[in-house]
């Protein structure tokens, strides 16, 4: 549990509409679960803009660099040289989506 | 982000300012990962960063242009082409191996090299090039 300050005027509003704490913790996981599908939401279009550049999914992409070097060959003459770069973003983005999925769910069954 | 990831991508980003202008940067973090992505320029050169951590493994790209060319590229990425450097005919047993490399003029030349830190990098860049 921790303790935090919250303005006179919404700790007065929020009394009268009923029990103070309960309150203030369904508005933060109203926030919470607010942020969380922004974040998500952004990450899934930064996923899918990787995807529509690179014309593969992040784990087919992620594997060819690894094994293919026709692929990375192709890569650097058509696409981006800088595409290690890209795939590190990418990375964070593929994953953090399931990073928040699941920090979502947690809050939800809170 | 952890405190200790924070600090490092502090400390990155106040390394940077004394050394390059126009420092623009990007931090983001989910609840297992944490990147910061760094561009500056460095008198006619181009400086494009990515450090990204995530399932406690450091990855990085520490890039340097001129215009389109890049005149030199760190980066610990599973390369096949680094991947063979190293291993050879046994490249096959490493596929998906983070491999430290270096590119040089234009992509067309690899080496290996230890792991690298963006302070190396900016080492490396004060020995190398002339701005």
């Amino acid at each position: 549990m921790m303790k935090v300050a919250i303005r006179e005027q919404y700790a007065d509003i929020l009394s009268v509409l009923g029990n103070l704490e309960e309150a203030v913790n369904v508005a933060l996981q109203r926030f919470a679960i607010e942020q969380i599908t922004a974040k998500i939401r952004e990450l899934r279009r930064r996923d899918t803009e990787y995807r529509n550049r690179y014309g593969c999914d992040y784990s087919e992409f992620s594997m060819r660099v690894a094994e293919d070097s026709e692929f990375i060959g192709h890569v650097e003459s058509d696409i981006s040289k800088l595409w290690e770069i890209d795939l590190a973003d990418w990375e964070f983005c593929h994953k953090g989506v399931r990073d928040w999925a699941k920090k979502l769910q947690s809050i939800l069954m809170i | 982000m952890g405190k200790e990831i924070t600090k490092h991508f502090d400390d990155l980003i106040s390394l940077a300012r004394t050394i390059f202008i126009q420092v623009g940067f990007v931090k983001d973090m989910t609840p297992e990962r944490s990147i910061l992505r760094l561009r500056a320029e460095y008198g006619q050169y181009r400086i494009v960063v990515s450090e990204l951590f995530s399932d406690d493994i450091r990855k990085y790209s520490f890039y340097v242009l001129h215009e389109d060319r890049i005149e030199a590229g760190f980066d610990n990425a599973a390369d096949i082409h680094a991947i063979r450097l190293k291993y050879g005919h046994a490249a096959k047993e490493h596929f998906g191996e983070l491999v430290p490399h270096l590119h040089l003029k234009n992509k067309t030349e690899l080496f290996l090299t230890g792991e690298m830190t963006f302070e190396d990098f900016t080492d490396w860049l004060r020995l190398n090039l002339k701005v």
